[in-house]
């Protein structure tokens, strides 16, 4: 239940990153192109996915702990 | 809108013609299937019975009659996509279970397949939004990745419940609770149509659930795993639940998660060949100490120390319903954001 719950409390931060630092992200500010448009989304889709990417790492993490914790002979 | 007189008694005939379906239908399988020779061992009981095995049939195809009566009433493309999804993703389920795809890589490429009806029957724009909604935040706009999205989803989450059918009644009893915060922020989003449509995915569960249950009298084999997957997936896409959804879903998704990042590949869960859990003897189960052997929610609970099938059922269904509650409150924030 603890890693259930640190999961959903996880998925929770990894929105607010998304909306609250990701989503405002310019790095053309000014231009209207479709090169500087897609390129700008381009990075917050990747900024995403990396986020997405460390909360598998911090989950696997978090399972392995938990494993060599109960599992290792006392 | 609010919730008429009439919209309660088609829910509960939806509700009860389902359940009565799957429960003739399967109860029909447990007495046929073993004359026919189909049937699966328990392996994790000491005597090994042979169980009846597979019922996914019963499982889609009475869903399938009531998606389908569902739609000719409501007239709802939403309602026909969910029953297409859950009939291919059966079919494919059914393939597995007479012919077993060897290669670990072929059902979930297959099993995009069975997302393709979302996708083709949105062509006037009525089947899926692509901007899911999330709690507090609000929605975001994922115009060209959300089809992406689509293909992927049905075969992760099929996948996810496939794994999660590996003792006695553990997969239909997930998929009741799983299903129940989903049905919530549907008569919370005022979206009966797709409230309407997920009924028929509790009632079929609950009435597996029954032969499904210690002792097993008869086994879903994948095609009734793959089917109640892909169904559960096509309801949140298509009634914009995909968040809820997927915190409903998590027992089954990091138990996935951690299975293929333990065997290191895409593997079928039949083909594992270092088992996670050892059956003892006096009947229980223990956490396995090979440390080549698979990391499954199972081998977690068992890391406790052994239990029965019985216990460790009932471990599974009592992190389903934290993930239940969970869901539900998420519900209730992604209302906050709308």
């Amino acid at each position: 239940m603890g890693i259930i719950g640190f999961a959903w409390l996880l998925i929770f931060l990894g929105l607010y990153i998304i909306f609250y630092l990701i989503v405002p992200i310019n790095i053309f500010p000014g231009r209207t192109d479709y090169v500087s448009i897609f390129l700008n989304s381009l990075l917050k889709v990747a900024s995403s996915a990396t986020l997405a990417f460390l909360w598998i790492i911090i989950m696997i993490k978090l399972r392995d702990l938990y494993m060599k914790r109960k599992l290792s002979p006392n | 809108m609010v919730i008429t007189y009439d919209l309660v008694v088609l829910a509960s005939i939806v509700f009860a013609v389902t359940f009565f379906l799957t429960y003739s239908f399967t109860y029909a399988l447990v007495k046929t299937l073993p004359k026919r020779g189909s049937v699966a061992e328990d392996y994790h009981k000491l005597s090994r019975p042979k169980v009846a095995w597979p019922g996914g049939p019963a499982i889609f195809s009475s869903i399938l009659i009531v998606e389908l009566f569902l739609y000719l009433i409501y007239g709802d493309l939403r309602i026909l996509s969910i029953a297409l999804v859950t009939m291919i993703a059966g079919i494919i389920g059914l393939i597995d279970d007479k012919w077993r795809l060897k290669n670990g890589i072929i059902k979930p490429v297959l099993l995009i397949l069975a997302s393709l009806p979302i996708l083709l029957l949105d062509i006037y724009g009525e089947v899926y939004v692509p901007s899911p909604i999330f709690p507090i935040f609000g929605s975001v706009r994922l115009y060209y990745v959300y089809p992406i999205l689509v293909l992927a989803s049905v075969p992760i989450v099929s996948n996810a419940t496939n794994m999660m059918d590996v003792l006695n009644g553990a997969l239909s009893g997930f998929m009741i609770i799983a299903t129940i915060p989903l049905v919530f922020s549907l008569i919370l989003r005022a979206d009966y149509n797709i409230m309407m449509a997920t009924l028929p995915l509790i009632g079929s569960s609950l009435a597996f659930f029954i032969f499904h249950r210690y002792p097993s009298k008869i086994f879903p084999g994948d095609s009734g795993s793959l089917a109640l997957g892909a169904m559960f997936c096509a309801i949140a896409i298509v009634g914009r639940v995909e968040i809820i959804a997927i915190i409903s879903i998590l027992p089954a998704i990091l138990n996935s998660f951690f299975i293929l990042s333990s065997v290191k590949r895409l593997v079928e869960h039949r083909s594992i060949k270092t088992r996670p859990t050892i059956l003892l003897s006096n009947g229980q189960l223990a956490a396995s100490k090979e440390t080549s052997a698979p990391i499954t929610l199972v081998r977690m609970i068992l890391a406790e120390g052994p239990l029965s099938e019985k216990d460790i059922v009932s471990n599974i269904l009592k992190l389903s319903a934290f993930s239940a509650f969970l869901a539900v409150m998420t519900a209730l924030l992604t209302m906050r954001g709308i």
